[in-house]
């Protein structure tokens, strides 16, 4: 077993699978220094600038040519710095990566991976802290992962690369210093699988990336009152794994979903739709939400104001 | 514009006929074919099942 940081969980996947598989090149802004969160350390050295492409600040022409590249049959990770940043090239993502196997009936696929750093709390402001996955969920043809950890970092990046559809991973910036134990060898978490992360009899948490550390918290102090709280880590929300949730549910019967993005539409309302729709009848209380709200900046540069977030001071008790 | 370019009236007159067949031809043919069978809507729609979004 080796001890990783997030970050560098995300450079030994892309180690790893350049390595195997010499079709794999990476291309975004800064990469071959390292990148401004430091993921892609060392790969310019070690497997050369005609894998690792440093580009202009532009999302629109790194997408763009990742997009050529995988339709001409290499397996290219591009690298979008901040995931805000997809509002740059979001035409390119949702209306030619996402619908290209659709619009040649199958003819061309796009073994394509988009990665970049998400979420809020540290203070970027808000035009580069805003956690983005269900931008991405509302677009069919898109695959969307958001690890919580560094082992399943390094295991989705792996798999995402080896998939043969587009799929976009979702970094979480105040995930980036954490560390595990990661398994040593090939690593690959399948997508669409995720994990109960903790046991537990009268309430399901449902949370992804950074909110996964804040439920086993919340589950904790739960814990301390006599209750009994089980976290599921989604780890990907298409695939989602709809069906470890529905287990949970209809054993528990309650059920909180914590998610980062705003509460209109992000993608805690996807999965208490298929609750209702599919374990209405379990349930002994109402699904409940707790999201980064509905406020118009979606994390304030003011660490007072940010402190008042969900992010910092999560609790169960916390309003959705 | 196609006669600035230097396209005669009749060789522009000689292509609209010529599609015209081409277009009449092909409609003819596909209205003299049998009905396609309803199960081939699905083919070439999305070719490896990646549209099931969720288990």
């Amino acid at each position: 077993m080796a001890k990783l940081t997030f970050r560098n969980a995300v450079a030994a996947a892309l180690a790893q699978e350049m390595e195997r598989d010499e079709r794999v090149v990476l291309i975004g802004e800064d990469i071959g220094s390292g990148g401004v969160f430091k993921t892609t350390t060392g790969l310019r050295d070690t497997f050369g600038p005609d894998r690792v492409w440093d580009t202009p600040i532009s999302e629109e022409a790194i997408i763009g040519a990742a997009m050529g590249a995988a339709m001409a049959g290499l397996r290219p990770v591009a690298e979008v710095m901040f995931s805000d940043f997809y509002a740059t090239c979001w035409d390119l993502v949702a209306n030619e990566v996402a619908k290209a196997r659709y619009m040649t009936g199958g003819q061309v696929s796009l073994p394509l991976v988009i990665r970049g750093a998400n979420g809020g709390g540290l203070g970027f402001g808000s035009q580069h802290s805003q956690a983005l996955e269900n931008w991405a969920l509302a677009v069919p043809g898109l695959k969307v992962a958001s690890p919580s950890c560094a082992s399943d970092m390094a295991g989705l990046l792996a798999a995402a690369v080896r998939d043969d559809d587009p799929v976009l991973v979702f970094e979480h910036k105040a995930l980036m210093g954490s560390f595990e134990d990661c398994p040593d060898g090939e690593h690959l978490v399948p997508l669409g699988q995720a994990a109960v992360v903790r046991d537990g009899t009268d309430v399901t948490l449902v949370a992804l990336s950074a909110t996964v550390g804040m439920c086993r918290s919340a589950a904790d102090e739960l814990a301390g009152h006599g209750v009994s709280a089980e976290v599921i880590d989604l780890r990907t929300l298409v695939p989602l794994d709809a069906q470890c949730v529905l287990d949970s549910v209809r054993r528990t019967g309650r059920v909180v979903i914590a998610e980062e993005n705003p509460g209109q539409l992000g993608w805690g309302a996807a999965v208490a739709a298929i609750l209702a729709d599919e374990a209405f009848g379990n349930l002994v209380a109402p699904v409940t939400r707790v999201s980064g709200g509905t406020s118009h900046c979606p994390s304030p540069r003011s660490s007072s104001r940010r402190s008042a977030r969900p992010r910092n001071g999560w609790s169960p008790r916390s309003p959705a | 514009m196609l006669a600035e370019a230097g396209v005669s009236a009749d060789e522009v007159q000689a292509t609209e006929d010529r599609l015209r067949k081409e277009v009449q031809a092909l409609a003819e043919d596909a209205q003299a074919a049998p009905v396609h069978d309803p199960a081939s809507a699905w083919t070439d729609m999305w070719s490896d099942g990646s549209a099931q979004w969720r288990n």
